[in-house]
């Protein structure tokens, strides 16, 4: 099935079993462990290249998508709505005479075996056999979910009348066959905006062969359909002006939208972290995931998806874990555990401990907190935090003038908003009302299957947008230093 | 090791910037040598700030602060040092290559370079190969550090390799490479001399190539 050579880990996340490569394929982090043999010896599944037929016994099944499809009439009409993420592709059918969507797949980009950031992926594109590869991993990728999708909510491929794809750039570009390399150097030049419509076939979905496919437009390298899609969005909800928004991920969004409903977006890098990257026991919002800590009478509690040992813990989870660990001192404003006898007391059931890597905190199990997961979370709230700051000014905005702040995340799972807010990610916003929306990419790609003239609006709104440029901006140094640090 | 020259030592480790001048003056009128000083107390302190940033003990502002003690208690040593006639440690070219605009860590390692008593020459970010080996030339710097962030830019160090080359200094210039994308394989494969995981890392690898027999 397996071409000899594919490394263990690329084969069993393409076979999609939940495997955790938190070192990106370095094969340093170990979380990737797994047993292979009749008796059985343990492997590190991303140094480990596939010589000959193995059994591998990794533990958890598989987890596909939502289980529960609802049915869909016979009359409806019907199109696909897809979002590609950097980490996860989420698929969602649209019932256009009803005017209702819902995910129907999802699943980890097959792409990552190229590297888990953007920036990677268009680097391996520059060998022609890997970026033939990346189209063909992806294409193929969909294609097989989408099928399988359709197939056991038994919908006919046929019924399916368009496609509509949202995601950053590369991901788009990648799956068009337009050249990414140029997306890969600064000042990042963009030849296409505007994705062209095309028959679904030619993108190599032959199951809907017959759909058209189109995507949400672009506006800059890193300024993708994911944030054209959630201006449009905010658009029709009619939040025209004195509005933030961002959309955490590897990298982030945001906008703003000044007090004449002018838009200034940006993007900004703040790392995996929040998708549970770069983190020692991070990992995405999948079966054995603690996805939210809270405090209980006896300590803290913690929420998993599925049961048993919890295997990790993912983005939402950390941001609770940390904001708490801020609150009662442990962590100190500038970052660092607070150390030796007369600290603050940990909450139960956590730990101190030293080895020689350096500190960390015990949670359940296995599962820790290193003091450089700490500094991984900072990366990305400063890069957050600074890219904000001077979205603002460029905008001519106050924090204070902001009356809506939207927060937008593929996490999966509900982002405790104080929490986050308490970590400093955004200025402090005093008179506006906070809200999270979720998956906003999956969820425009969908409006756009349900609106015909919404891809035509969400042009608009781009072409009405200024895109800013953050770090060759004089003064994002500092500001990025002092945004590392959480609020006191 | 005099008490004097540890208590400089925990100085730059424990960030000290008020007490570092006060206890390099005590070593000083104790009649400690300003290289002694230097070596064992000022540069071992970096060593123990470098392990503390390895660990995620110590983070950027805390290596920039470390940066500035140095930056405070150097001038007194400065002083000694001209009056036995030791010249400066050298001169650096820094730069981040071509096609990227990253440089926070370029501009941390200059900070912490010059404080130590390098003459820095920074060329700014996105810089094209033939501007570094021009500033090589005209400064006749030995040393160059080359900063990467972005995957898709590690080609612009051989760009820079092969130009020292071209150029015919590639046998008198050190080129050192570090950031977010290297490592020390890259290193190798694009024909650099060093690899730095950070700042007090480059610093370390730079006084190896300058240190006095």
């Amino acid at each position: 099935m397996f071409p000899w050579g594919t490394l263990l880990s690329d084969a069993l996340l393409d076979m999609g079993v939940p495997l955790e490569t938190s070192c990106g394929g370095k094969g340093i982090c170990g979380r990737c462990t797994v047993a292979v043999g009749q008796i059985p010896e343990e492997v590190i599944a991303c140094r480990t290249p596939l010589t000959r037929d193995i059994t591998v016994r990794a533990g958890q099944a598989l987890l596909e998508g939502p289980v529960a499809l609802p049915a869909v009439p016979g009359s409806s009409a019907l199109s696909l709505a897809v979002d590609i993420g950097t980490t996860t592709v989420r698929v969602s059918l649209a019932d256009i005479t009803r005017g209702a969507s819902f995910e129907i797949a999802s699943f980890l980009n097959p792409q990552r075996r190229h590297g888990h950031d953007v920036i990677s992926r268009i680097a391996a594109a520059r060998d022609r056999s890997k970026l033939r590869s990346l189209q063909k991993l992806l294409r193929e990728a969909l294609s097989i979910r989408i099928e399988k999708a359709l197939r056991a909510m038994s919908i006919e491929g046929e019924r399916i009348e368009r496609v509509v794809f949202s995601g950053n750039t590369t991901m788009l570009f990648l799956l068009y066959g337009i050249d990414v390399i140029p997306l890969g150097a600064a000042p990042y030049p963009l030849r296409v905006r505007d994705l062209p419509a095309l028959p679904a076939r030619d993108l190599g979905l032959a199951c809907i062969g017959s759909a058209a496919a189109e995507a949400l437009p672009v506006l800059g390298a890193f300024t993708g359909a994911d944030l054209v899609g959630a201006l449009a969005l905010c658009a029709g909800q009619g939040i025209e002006k004195n509005a933030f928004f961002i959309d955490l991920g590897t990298n982030g969004e945001l906008f703003v939208l000044d007090g004449h409903g002018r838009a200034f977006a940006t993007s900004c890098a703040m790392g995996p972290a929040l998708e549970g990257m770069s983190v020692s026991w991070g990992m995405t919002a999948d079966h054995g995931a603690i996805t939210r800590v809270l405090e209980g009478t006896a300590g803290l509690e913690f929420r998993m998806i599925g049961q048993g040992e919890p295997r990790g813990i993912a983005g939402t989870a950390l941001v609770d874990l940390s904001a708490i660990l801020l609150e009662k001192g442990v962590i100190k404003p500038g970052g660092a555990f607070s150390s030796g006898p007369g600290g603050p007391p940990l909450p139960a059931p956590l730990t101190l401990e030293q080895d020689k890597g350096g500190r960390h905190i015990g949670l359940w199990g296995r599962i820790r907190l290193t003091q450089k997961d700490v500094r991984s979370l900072q990366l990305a709230k400063g890069a957050s935090l600074a890219a904000s700051l001077l979205l603002l000014e460029e905008a001519g905005r106050e924090p204070e003038d902001i009356e809506r702040v939207l927060v937008a995340g593929a996490f999966g799972e509900h982002l405790d908003l104080d929490r986050f807010r308490r970590l400093g990610f955004i200025p402090g916003f005093p008179g506006a009302r906070m809200e999270f929306l979720g998956n906003t990419s999956l969820q425009a790609a969908a409006r756009a299957c349900i609106d015909p003239g919404f891809i035509a609006r969400a042009a608009a709104c781009r072409d009405r947008t200024r895109e800013i440029s953050l770090s060759a901006r004089p003064g994002f140094q500092d500001l990025f230093l002092r945004s590392l640090e959480f609020p006191a | 090791m005099k008490e004097s020259i540890l208590a400089v030592r925990k100085a730059v480790d424990e960030l000290d910037l008020d007490g570092v001048t006060g206890l390099v003056r005590a070593c000083l009128d104790e009649g400690a040598s300003p290289e002694e000083i230097f070596q064992d107390g000022i540069t071992a302190g970096l060593e123990i700030v470098g392990r503390k940033f390895e660990e995620g003990e110590y983070f950027l502002a805390d290596l920039i602060m470390a940066g500035e003690v140095v930056k405070e208690a150097m001038p007194v040593l400065k002083e000694r040092m001209s009056e036995t006639g030791n010249p400066g440690r050298g001169k650096v070219i820094l730069a981040t290559v071509a096609g990227d605009i990253h440089e926070i860590g370029k501009n941390i390692v200059g900070m912490i370079l010059s404080a130590n008593g390098y003459e820095v020459i920074d060329l700014g970010v996105d810089v094209p190969a033939d501007r570094i080996v021009g500033a090589a030339r005209s400064s006749g710097a030995g040393l160059i550090g080359l900063s990467a962030l972005l995957t898709t830019m590690v080609d612009s160090i051989r760009g820079v390799v092969d130009a020292c080359s071209a150029a015919g200094i590639r046998d008198r210039v050190r080129i050192v490479i570090g950031g977010a994308c290297t490592s020390r394989g890259l290193c190798e494969e694009m024909g650099a001399d060093a690899y730095g995981e950070t700042a007090i890392d480059a610093l370390r690898i730079f006084n190896g190539y300058t240190a006095r027999p």
